[in-house]
């Protein structure tokens, strides 16, 4: 049985040598996304620079070509299993790139174990995503508990309010942070509320934190048109505490949807785009001139997945050598536009620490 | 005292918002006698018109409005004579043209989506706050209520003043009495379901303002407007205002006592509620 | 005046009308009677373009044929339907003004007030619900409304039944009033003595055929149609 199958791998080997030099096959890679989301595209964004780049300076294993099958996983378990199931079997892909959501992340790792694959996520946030027990899956975003002690040791010791209000929006993501803030500040929290992901209209809940004086007003919500909606409606009602939003949430487009109101909310990421290295400068330029807009967060995270496991292949010299490449992987100390990264044994991304930033005239800037 | 009477005037203007909403939906039943599930999309439609053409053009506020009542009256009239129209008329009709209108307001989303994408695109209306005592609204909220409060009179004018309005409530109260008087009630309904596509569009360019742009919005607004509408007896004008103004009003003063998703929620056990104690609805008849 | 020639009509596979011919003249007052399904309403309904009928349908020499009901009131036929559907939630005055056609509009004021003049009970009730109306007062209504059109046909479907005696004699006398005011009428009636009493000429509808017809006062003296219709034998003088 084992000679068997080294003599497959043999002929595959063979003919992936015979094709190789009469086509030069493209290396693929494939990427899951809500791609009709905001975020989904943001990343599929960043995705598709770091192929382009990569391809731009001659590609890897000699030549070879990085190409992206994308899917969109809708921010359903659903469609992200059926997504990576068509990746690995029907396009014959070996690596499974992208995703934001945790929920879809869990459903995808067993098939992507199943397959003896490589899972690459970049922004799924559930502590639990790296400890599958499957040792070829790794997450670049910091995780929610690693946000949790950055951001409460920052709002302690350098904001100090001295009464806390809390605005979540109804989902784990939401709740866990409430509980967190809760521990946090004990009594200090005069206020807390609950609000649909879908809700539009936010003039209530402003009014009624306002009623609350609290100091410090502290929103989680995933999209800007609700942190947005939330700020706006409490500048509507004159209402102007210190104001921040749950770390990895803040972006460009929460000035561009709250305008005026949005200025001086703060929070803490793992990227913010005025970072001056050679690697982000160029980022941000190439971004800038292929989107016409500034990188986030969403954008370098899913730049890194297609730039870290495609610079592993080529320094492993295989695709086809899952381990080999998943060891370069976590052996490696990478560099991203964001700084230098580590993967921990689990598959984990460390990086030296999250930026405080804050919006500023109009944009999210590094607030140290 | 003071916080009750801030939520009273928050609930006005956040129902305000529902009844425009409704208003078109429930007179679509009306008329028609089927449910529109693409007016949520019109309502989308509208906010999106405004958002690009002042955005976009750089052209007035009000201006944008104008043009998001005729181009989503466009839509409609497209929408009623490929999805509707032809459905309707088939025996068994008012049922297929749940599907089929559910399937043109699918087609609408992702269009919106493919072509604009999913971010949320934030537009100015009238800024500035106004003052009523203790009660601060913003500027838009109070044009958004007074546009709002204009539009219910002009429809009722419509209504009762005008001979196309007699012939519409003609064909609400009876489809063969109003063919047997010489109406001619395929072109009254298409003009019906035009002009709650125009009256979704004014609604979405309305809001627009208040809410930020997306292209999901549509959704999310047009169950909301089937809560109100169901609860306001279906194919009720009067129904769906009252409905619309009380629902909001609920929603933000609960909110004091309860939380705000709690508050958001209980407009779904209202509608259970409804559906149990009086299922044809608080409002019961025809359009008046 | 008024032809239908060689008219049929089929819901689904049954028939309900089928090879009709029937004439109205100018100012003629005409009864088409029958028992129930004999095909008197469908005949009615086919005339206005209701229903799609085979044959033809010819006023004033002009074939209806491919117009649709709106252009078929323009042109001068109105009905007074079976079962009266007013508009219940609309006042009298409301449901009168849903008669008018962009012909007579012109004339609503002077239009209402005659229908008043003609029918005083509506006159008392004009900003009432038209569904808060007794059967006979809806009945009336139907029948201004069918007028407000200044048609030169009117059709009147089964106005009598439900109705008071009382109220079917008033009928007659409107129907007379009409009459002398040069109105054709086509008049669909299961009560035939009613209707023979009130009309010139009259057709026998049998299963969509024409089984008979003849001068109303004629008809009304022939055995079998007393027998069939009357409910009336030999020499059972009411």
């Amino acid at each position: 049985m084992k000679t068997y199958k080294k003599l497959v791998a043999g002929a595959l080997l063979a003919s992936a040598l015979v094709s190789q030099a009469v086509a030069q096959e493209a290396v693929k890679l494939g990427v899951i996304f809500p791609t009709r989301t905001i975020i989904g595209e943001q990343a599929g964004h960043g995705a598709e620079l770091a192929a382009k780049q990569i391809n731009d300076a001659g590609g890897i294993l000699d030549g070879r070509m990085v190409e992206l099958i994308v899917y969109d996983s809708n921010f359903s378990a659903v469609d992200g299993v059926s997504a990576a199931q068509r990746l690995l079997t029907q396009d014959g892909v070996k690596y499974i790139l992208g995703e934001i959501s945790s929920t879809v992340a869990f459903a995808v790792i067993p098939v992507v174990e199943s397959e003896e694959a490589l899972a690459m996520l970049a922004m799924p946030k559930h502590p639990d995503v790296t400890n599958s027990g499957y040792e070829n899956v790794f997450r670049l975003n910091s995780t929610s508990q690693i946000d949790a002690a950055s951001f409460g040791k920052y709002l302690t010791e350098t904001v100090k309010p001295e009464k806390v209000a809390v605005l979540v929006q109804n989902d784990d993501i939401g709740l866990t942070s409430l509980e967190q803030m809760k521990q946090l500040f004990g009594e200090k929290v005069v206020f807390s509320d609950i609000f649909d992901v879908k809700q539009a209209d936010f003039s209530a809940l402003a009014t009624n934190v306002r009623a609350s004086g609290a100091d410090l007003v502290c929103v989680t919500a995933a999209n800007p048109e609700q942190s947005g909606g939330v700020f706006r409606s409490m500048a509507d009602v004159g209402y102007s505490p210190k104001r921040c939003l749950l770390p990895g949430y803040l972006n460009n487009d929460l000035p561009d949807v709250a305008g005026a109101a949005a200025e001086g909310v703060f929070s803490q990421d793992v990227y913010i785009d005025t970072i001056d290295s050679e690697l982000n400068n160029t980022f941000v330029k190439e971004y800038l001139a292929a989107q016409g807009k500034v990188p986030g967060k969403p954008e370098v995270l899913g730049f890194e997945t297609v730039w870290i496991v495609a610079k592993a292949i080529d320094a492993a010299g295989s695709y086809d050598d899952v381990s080999k490449v998943a060891k370069v992987i976590r052996d490696t100390q990478w560099e991203s536009p964001r700084g230098k990264l580590r993967f921990n044994e689990i598959g984990q991304a460390l990086t030296e620490k999250l930026y405080n930033t804050v919006v500023k005239d109009g944009r999210v800037v590094r607030a140290d | 005292m003071e916080l009750l009477l801030q939520q009273i005037a928050n609930g006005l203007s956040l129902g305000m918002a529902y009844a425009l909403v409704a208003l078109g939906l429930t007179l679509v039943f009306g008329v028609l006698h089927v449910v529109n599930f693409a007016h949520g999309e019109f309502y989308m439609l509208g906010a999106l018109v405004t958002v690009l053409v002042v955005k976009s053009l750089g052209l007035p506020y009000i201006v944008a409005l104008l043009i998001a009542i005729v181009l989503v009256s466009a839509v409609a009239w497209v929408m009623d004579i490929v999805a509707v129209s032809p459905v309707a008329r088939k025996p068994g009709g008012d049922q297929i043209v749940l599907v089929s209108t559910y399937a043109a307001g699918l087609i609408i989303v992702e269009t919106v989506l493919a072509a604009i994408g999913p971010t949320p695109i934030a537009v100015s209306g009238f800024s500035g706050i106004v003052h009523f005592g203790s009660v601060v609204l913003t500027m838009h909220r109070v044009f958004m209520f007074a546009a709002g409060i204009v539009m219910i009179c002009g429809l009722y004018m419509l209504f009762t003043r005008t001979n196309f309005g007699r012939s519409l409530r003609a064909v609400a109260q009876s489809d063969y009495a109003a063919k047997v008087v010489g109406i001619d009630v395929e072109r009254i309904k298409t003009l019906t379901f035009v002009l709650a596509g125009g009256i979704a569009g004014l609604a979405g360019g309305l809001i627009a303002p208040i809410i930020t742009f997306n292209a999901t919005m549509g959704l999310h607004a047009g169950i909301h407007a089937f809560v109100v509408v169901v609860i306001g007896s279906m194919g009720s004008i009067p129904g769906a205002v009252v409905c619309g103004l009380s629902l909001g009003m609920i929603e933000s003063v609960l909110s004091i006592f309860l939380g705000q998703h709690v508050a958001a929620t209980l407009i779904y056990s209202l509608l259970l509620v409804t559906l149990f104690v009086r299922p044809q609805g608080l409002f019961q008849g025809a359009l008046r | 005046m008024l032809e239908l020639r060689d008219l049929s009509l089929n819901y689904g596979s049954i028939p309900a009308v089928r090879g009709l011919t029937v004439r109205v003249g100018p100012g003629e007052v005409v009864a088409l009677i029958g028992a129930n399904g004999a095909g008197k309403t469908s005949t009615l309904k086919a005339v206005l373009g209701l229903e799609n009928a085979k044959g033809s349908v010819v006023l004033d020499g002009v074939a209806l044929d491919k117009l649709p009901t709106p252009a078929r009131v323009l042109a001068g036929i109105s009905l007074s339907p079976e079962g009266r559907h007013v508009f219940p939630q609309m006042s009298v005055e409301e449901n009168l003004l849903l008669g008018l056609t962009a012909r007579t509009r012109p004339q609503a004021g002077s239009l209402t007030q005659e229908m008043y003049a003609l029918f005083p009970r509506l006159y008392e009730r004009a900003s009432q619900k038209a569904g808060s109306l007794s059967g006979g007062e809806q009945q009336m209504l139907a029948i201004a409304r069918a007028l407000m059109s200044s048609p030169k046909l009117l059709m009147l479907d089964e106005p009598t039944l439900g109705l008071a005696p009382i109220i079917v004699s008033q009928l007659r006398v409107i129907i007379g009033t009409l009459k002398a005011r040069g109105t054709s009428v086509l008049l669909a009636e299961q009560n035939a003595e009613m209707a023979l009493a009130c009309t010139d000429r009259a057709y026998v509808l049998e299963n969509g055929k024409v089984a008979k017809e003849g001068l109303s006062r004629e008809l009304s003296q022939d055995p079998a149609v007393r027998a069939a219709y009357l409910g009336l034998g030999e020499g059972d003088e009411e």
